[in-house]
């Protein structure tokens, strides 16, 4: 390690003001604060520093996500293999699902980091690594079928215009993962929504493919929810019946990250426990949904097939956990008073079933609900500031009379 | 002379910070500098400039304390740490929320205030309460920030802006 400091000390003079590769100091920066950890000491205010910064928090949010996307491969060779009828072991499945989600998140990280990089440069600013989470986000909410080149036109989207226009990370109005995914969603529905996109049919070098089997749907369970008229029947892609367990384990179609409720819960353990997402906006993200749909359930319509889910399902399908756990925790885009976290996130879990249940358009709510309340979070917090200045202000006036 | 205290008492081989005061609120002197009238106590820490570590980030770095469960510290409560004075990390823009929050004991909003006082804000300051804070009841803020933003500065700033409106 003590070479590589010197070799890094040794050609750092090149990259600073008027060295011959200078206009590449943003990425040289950006390496050696990956590699080494800085060892500027501080100037003013206090002489010692807790020893955590954003880079850890960032990587403690990347450790977390990592059982949802090894789950969310080893789930799309099990869909491909269920879908054309194959016996398959679990490292073939699993090297199946690798090799289909590792091109997203190679497209995501180069297209996403190159431009944040472009823009360390002309600000003049370190990297921030802000978008090693967001990359990993991306393909982890896309279905698998999506086009690598339409990803990679979402991210540059999303990178530019959800957070470096608002000044970067920390300054941005929307979540920029989400925002991808609703360009994705706008711009390309067939690629993003349908019957096609969820469970990957063809072989990836040689392994898989084949005749899909009789019966194959490839719709998610609450496409098929929300299309349904008489009595719901949950099937699976090859046309038996889903459990309860099937839904709560992830072996359903749906979005690369968010089939599993257990590998979710794993990584939400370890944010809780770190301290990085907010229990409160969490938890109350799981209240507002169960309240929801208990209320759907109690007086919706008979009709709306959608309104008579039990609570445990909506919670299960599509990507409520995985937007309450890692979605609506942003604390950038979140509210940032402890207050106005648990009214932001009840209003998202409630605001998701809501659209699942009375929009036929959308099966998934998740991601529109959290988008909207990223505009109303400041809201929120205003509100509870202001009753904090208001008091104040009584007291002030109190004493003076 | 402040060297004849420290004679004897200091690792004189390592780079060292001499400090008036406590590490939170204290002010760096120079090892044969001089005290304020009200020094009760005089700090030394290691300044640490010399260390690099190798992807400090994603190590398990048990030597290293930290309030946050993302270190280890919190299994060894009884552990003694060397803590020097390096920033570890770049300065962001505000990224965590309710950091200050759980380190001010006061009924003031911390970060609200410090937006207020960076924008240069004077009513929404006063609204806050700036009045009834000084810069030392950032220091803890300040210690576990983790876009290790100059807090203690920045809040003097505040009140120096404010004294100078008011003559």
């Amino acid at each position: 390690m003590k070479a590589l400091r010197n070799y890094l000390n040794k050609i750092k003079p090149n990259f600073e003001e008027g060295g011959k590769l200078h206009a590449f100091r943003s990425v040289f920066d950006g390496f050696e604060t990956f590699l080494f950890t800085p060892n500027t000491t501080s100037k003013s205010g206090v002489h010692i520093h807790d020893a955590i910064d954003s880079k850890r928090i960032m990587t403690m949010v990347v450790i977390a996500l990592m059982p949802a996307l090894l789950f969310g491969m080893y789930n799309v060779g099990y869909q491909h293999f269920l879908a054309v009828g194959q016996e398959a072991g679990f490292f073939e499945k699993f090297i199946y699902g690798f090799l289909a989600v590792l091109p997203k998140i190679i497209v995501s990280y180069v297209v996403g980091l190159g431009i944040e990089f472009v823009v360390a440069q002309w600000k003049k600013e370190e990297i921030q690594e802000g978008y090693l989470v967001t990359g990993l986000l991306i393909p982890m909410i896309v279905p698998v079928e999506c086009p690598i080149w339409i990803l990679a036109i979402a991210v540059a989207f999303s990178v530019i215009f959800a957070k470096e226009v608002f000044g970067g990370t920390g300054m941005n109005v929307f979540n920029p993962a989400l925002i991808a995914r609703a360009f994705l969603f706008f711009a390309y529905p067939t690629k993003m929504s349908g019957d096609a996109v969820w469970v990957s049919t063809q072989s990836i070098l040689g392994i898989g493919g084949g005749q899909l089997v009789d019966g194959y749907t490839g719709a998610t369970m609450l496409g098929q929810a929300a299309t349904s008229t008489g009595a719901l029947e949950l099937i699976n892609v090859d046309g038996t019946q889903a459990s309860l367990s099937d839904m709560i384990l992830g072996f359903i179609p749906g979005s690369i990250g968010e089939t599993s409720v257990i590998a979710i819960a794993i990584g939400a353990i370890i944010l809780l426990w770190s301290g990085i997402a907010s229990w409160r906006t969490m938890f109350s993200v799981f209240a507002g949904g169960i309240v929801m749909a208990i209320t759907f359930n109690l007086f919706g319509s008979e009709a709306n097939v959608m309104s008579q889910l039990p609570w445990f399902e909506h919670l299960a399908l599509g990507g409520f956990c995985f937007g309450a756990v890692f979605m609506a925790t942003d604390p950038v885009t979140s509210a940032r008073t402890e207050t106005g976290k648990y009214i932001y996130g009840f209003i998202i879990g409630a605001m998701a079933i809501i659209i699942r249940v009375l929009n036929p358009g959308f099966p998934e709510g998740m991601m529109l609900s959290i988008l909207l309340m990223n505009i109303f979070a400041p809201l929120i917090d205003y509100i509870v500031v202001q009753k904090n200045i208001t008091a104040r202000m009584k007291r002030a006036n109190l004493i003076n009379n | 002379m402040l060297t004849d205290v420290f004679a004897a008492n200091v690792d004189e081989s390592k780079s060292l910070r001499y400090i008036d005061g406590n590490v939170l609120t204290g002010r760096q002197i120079k090892p044969n500098g001089y005290l304020g009238a009200h020094t009760t106590s005089l700090t030394v820490i290691p300044e640490g400039d010399n260390i690099s570590e190798f992807l400090g980030f994603v190590m398990p770095r048990c030597n290293q304390f930290s309030l946050n469960h993302s270190y280890f510290s919190w299994l060894f409560p009884k552990k003694e740490y060397t803590i020097d004075a390096r920033v570890k990390g770049g300065e962001r823009h505000m990224i965590m929320s309710g950091e200050y929050d759980k380190m001010f004991p006061m009924d003031i909003f911390p970060e609200y205030l410090i937006k207020a006082i960076i924008a240069g804000d004077i009513d929404k300051m006063e609204a806050l309460g700036i009045y009834e804070v000084a810069p030392e009841d950032f220091a803890l803020c300040e210690f576990v920030d983790s876009s290790k933003l100059e807090l203690q500065r920045i809040v003097r700033q505040g009140l120096d802006m404010l004294r100078k409106e008011m003559c």
